[in-house]
């Protein structure tokens, strides 16, 4: 079973993404992206990039400059979050230590991932769509977010 | 196996031509055993859409077995039972001008075959230069389901251009086939469309002929395209956009769903809206004429004085 992820999980990644906290909690719902993270880059560097953004939070800094801070901030940190922004925009991440190892550790976290809700169309292989829908426009980009 | 192991018919191979045959024989009361070298889909192809969905890298084959990456350069197909290339080799196939410079050489078609899988023998002629699948259902598996009738002109190809043979078979003689195979399959199109071509050619269908369901919907970037032709020429003829038939469901038919625009034809449709070959073989072997035994390779034919094929050689691990 997979542990319930802290708020602040979902509130950098919605920085760092430009999605809403529920559409990332709606994609946590359907595949673990919090835990298998640890998993698959590495343990801790999560709770040490949460621990940043968290003292960012303390210190009452605005959310761009958070974001901004954190992107800069240099190794480890700043590519934890790349890892992590990559992960919920494609579903896929490789160990820190074996870059070329990419992994898309399930269907879901292939289907979840956000890169399809920002070109407005459904992951290949998993249409929700009916009969014909290809012969209209898709819906506006704000249906997606 | 049953009782029963005398069989009328031996069929190597249930892809679409196998099962077809398998089924058309069993109607007709045959005994048929279908020997394929391949494994059969065991869980109504979760397992195959999952390896699709997980792969970072989505080819035609992907989801299929066998799954050895064909550019490790440390692994022997050999070692596997049912070899076959994958996608990911023939990015570093040769091209038609490096066979052209081979000049018939067969120690280098000899090698190639050994590393590709691409034709039978050792023969000097340009290769099979394309993947396959080796599994109960064939290569329908990862078809795109493009279903053209062959023109006329197919037929007479070296009197027309020289080129090839010519069939002792013409098109309008194939009709019926072509409509047993069409619903066979299952195909989606618009007979009219497909009579706009007629001019360029030729009669490609009886009078009256209908297509089993009406056509796919013209997707919104093929109107587009379709807008920008119109007025347009080439070689002095008008362009335009025609749809092409297609082995895929328009509604539901023969208790397969209506094409939900999964995107994903080749290599795998997760609803069964296109047709792959497995349908034929369950119909095949709801006949109670048909065993099919999976996973046996059959790897040589006996021919005897006579012309009989009598004997094979069976390979079942």
């Amino acid at each position: 079973m997979s542990i319930q992820p802290p708020s602040a999980f979902f509130d950098l990644s919605a920085l760092l993404t430009g999605f809403t906290v529920q559409t990332l909690e709606f994609a946590q719902q359907s595949a673990d992206f919090f835990g298998v993270f640890d998993e698959i880059y590495g343990s801790g560097h999560m709770a040490k990039l949460l621990s940043v953004y968290d003292a960012h939070v303390q210190a009452g800094d605005a959310p761009n400059d958070i974001g901004k801070a954190i992107l800069d901030a240099g190794s480890p940190v700043e590519d934890t979050a790349r890892a992590l922004m990559a992960f919920w925009y494609l579903g896929q991440v490789a160990p820190l230590n074996d870059p070329e190892n990419l992994q898309i550790p399930s269907g879901n976290h292939y289907a979840q991932a956000l890169v399809w809700r920002a070109v407005q169309a459904h992951p290949t292989g998993v249409s929700t769509q009916q009969f014909g829908y290809w012969a209209n426009p898709p819906a506006p980009l704000n249906d997606y977010l | 196996m049953g009782a029963s192991t005398d069989y009328d018919v031996v069929i190597v191979g249930a892809g679409i031509a196998g099962a077809l045959m398998a089924r058309e024989l069993a109607r007709q009361g045959v005994r048929v055993l279908i020997l394929e070298s391949g494994p059969r889909d065991r869980d109504d192809r979760k397992s195959f859409h999952e390896t699709y969905l997980t792969a970072t890298a989505k080819l035609p084959n992907t989801p299929y077995p066998p799954y050895w990456h064909g550019n490790d350069p440390a692994h022997d197909p050999n070692e596997e039972a049912a070899p076959r290339p994958m996608t990911a080799m023939t990015f570093a196939w040769p091209g038609l001008t490096e066979f052209q410079k081979w000049n018939g050489s067969p120690a280098k078609f000899v090698a190639f075959n050994r590393q590709s899988y691409l034709t039978y023998t050792t023969t000097t002629e340009l290769p099979f230069l394309s993947t396959y699948e080796r599994m109960a259902g064939g290569t329908t598996w990862h078809w795109l389901g493009t279903s053209l009738r062959f023109t006329e002109r197919d037929f007479k190809m070296e009197s027309t251009y020289g080129q090839l043979v010519d069939w002792p078979i013409t098109l309008t003689e194939l009709y019926d086939d072509y409509a047993r195979a069409e619903d066979a399959i299952g195909v989606s199109a618009d007979v009219g469309d497909q009579r706009a071509l007629e001019p360029y050619l030729g009669p490609q269908f009886p009078n009256g002929y209908e297509y089993p369901m009406r056509r796919i919907p013209m997707s919104v970037s093929d109107q587009a395209l379709a807008q920008t032709l119109q007025g347009l020429q080439f070689d002095g003829q008008d362009m335009e956009l025609t749809c092409t038939p297609q082995g895929r469901n328009s509604e539901y038919r023969n208790g397969r769903p209506a094409c939900q625009g999964n995107s994903s034809c080749i290599p795998i449709c997760p609803i069964q809206a296109k047709y792959d070959a497995t349908l034929t073989l369950q119909e095949a072997e709801s006949t109670n004429f048909v065993t099919t035994v999976t996973q046996a390779v059959v790897s040589d034919l006996d021919i005897d004085a006579n012309g009989q094929r009598n004997a094979r050689k069976l390979v079942m691990p």
